[in-house]
């Protein structure tokens, strides 16, 4: 499975450089510089990235060939639109460390992280202090 | 009979001083954990209560009847005339229509919760795997200007970092946002947060039910903040990461409620900077059992009549 992940990475990748519409004959060749593989396991690779989405395909010919829907750039930034989406409605898909501040409320967790000082130098568990 | 009528007291009581008791107790951010349980009691004992009040209307109905006479050693008849109304047999029809209504709308929203968030998480794992690098200490690394850390919940668990945030971040810091992430994904807050969510989608216009949700939130993060062992840092980390997103000028829309619980956090870390009373077991056993108790009120209150049948029964065969 994670081997699939590595693969379908190196794929992505290369169409990405590329920025053209490429044959599986191509990707293969080219991955063959790096390791041995198999056409066939190439083009079930292309083919979970198109199932996926992740690329387009026409045929050319008697093949197919394929080119990247998104750049990688804009394929970031849609898979983090639903990190930034500050909508109470993303449920529980993903847990968010913490959300865009606001100026004022930056000011607000400034004046607290001030008060940090006030206790003196940092224990390691403050809970033990009594 | 009197159990419905009692039932919405109940109702009443919990959803109306159940969150200002909660709101005000100050043992709630003390030890989240049991802040969150106390919580979620509430609501499901204030949606079990409305789900008994039409149970218990529905109970005059000949099968339903029949069928509480059979787990209870007793004839139909007799629980007819326990549960009967005044108002006649068709509101009993009427609240069984109402209780069946909630069971599917519940059973609805908890699968499209699950299957959203499901498919959310694969949509997030599918791009990963062709968008991050793996890091050696078990975390994504995504190239993005915007500095963020999160984690996706479930049994494919991942915690993504981005560059910026690898950049904003020390190593101590980092190492510390990454215990709270693996705190979620360890205590499963994404569950919680679920149940939270769909009581809230399914009863919103009660209030309790988006009180509970907002706090539960803030609290699934304090109690995850608390596995970071240095407060300091993690507040640092926070702030820094808190105001770093609008670093690259893009002015967010909209504000969440995610903002407010950032200068909770902040505070509430700082004040236990100091010193903090430590929590005591009593404390804890103090908190179980006002939650099973809260659990159990509405099932006792329904069953009631059952056991006034019960005990009159004896009496009858006494006398």
């Amino acid at each position: 499975m994670r081997q699939m992940g590595q693969l379908e990475a190196a794929v992505m990748h290369r169409l990405w450089d590329w920025d053209r519409p490429a044959s599986v004959r191509e990707v293969v060749d080219d991955l063959q510089r790096e390791r041995k593989i198999a056409y066939t396991t190439v083009m079930t690779v292309l083919d979970n990235l198109h199932r996926k989405g992740l690329v387009h395909r026409q045929k050319q010919g008697r093949a197919y060939v394929y080119t990247a829907v998104m750049s990688q750039e804009d394929h970031t930034a849609s898979m983090l639109e639903d990190v930034l989406a500050q909508t109470p409605d993303r449920g529980a898909a993903l847990l968010n460390f913490v959300e865009q501040l606001s100026s004022e409320e930056q000011v607000q967790v400034r004046t607290a992280l001030a008060k940090f000082g006030k206790h003196g130098r940092q224990p390691r568990d403050p809970g033990d202090k009594e | 009979m009197l159990a419905p009528a009692v039932l919405l007291v109940f109702v009443a009581l919990a959803a109306a001083l159940g969150p200002r008791l909660l709101l005000g107790a100050a043992w709630v951010q003390r030890a989240p954990g049991w802040g969150i349980l106390a919580w979620q009691a509430l609501t499901v004992s204030v949606v079990a209560a409305i789900a008994l009040v039409g149970l218990t209307l529905a109970a005059p109905l000949t099968p339903l009847a029949e069928f509480i006479a059979r787990l209870c050693r007793t004839t139909p008849a007799e629980v007819i005339e326990h549960y009967q109304t005044p108002a006649g047999i068709w509101v009993a029809y009427l609240a069984a229509l109402a209780a069946a209504g909630l069971a599917v709308r519940m059973l609805w929203l908890t699968t499209s919760t699950v299957v959203n968030a499901a498919r959310g998480r694969s949509t997030q794992l599918n791009l990963l795997r062709v968008l991050g690098t793996e890091h050696p200490d078990g975390f994504v690394i995504v190239k993005h200007p915007k500095p963020l850390v999160y984690c996706l919940p479930g049994l494919r668990k991942r915690v993504v970092v981005t560059s910026a945030a690898l950049e904003m971040l020390d190593t101590h810091e980092l190492e510390l946002v990454l215990a709270h992430e693996r705190s979620h994904l360890r205590s499963r807050h994404d569950l919680a947060l679920a149940l939270a969510d769909v009581l809230r989608r399914a009863l919103g216009p009660l209030a309790v039910f988006r009180v509970a949700h907002e706090q539960v939130s803030t609290l699934i993060e304090m109690q995850a903040d608390d596995a970071a062992h240095d407060r300091h840092g993690l507040a640092r980390a926070l702030v820094t990461l808190g105001s770093g997103l609008a670093a690259d000028g893009v002015p967010e829309p909209g504000l969440g409620a995610g903002n407010v619980a950032a200068v909770a956090r902040v505070e509430r870390l700082a004040a236990a900077s100091g010193p903090w009373k430590p929590w005591k077991r009593r404390q804890s056993l103090a908190v179980f059992l006002g939650t099973a108790t809260l659990l159990a009120t509405p099932v006792a209150l329904a069953m009631s009549p059952l056991v006034e049948m019960v005990i009159t029964g004896c009496t009858t065969i006494l006398g």
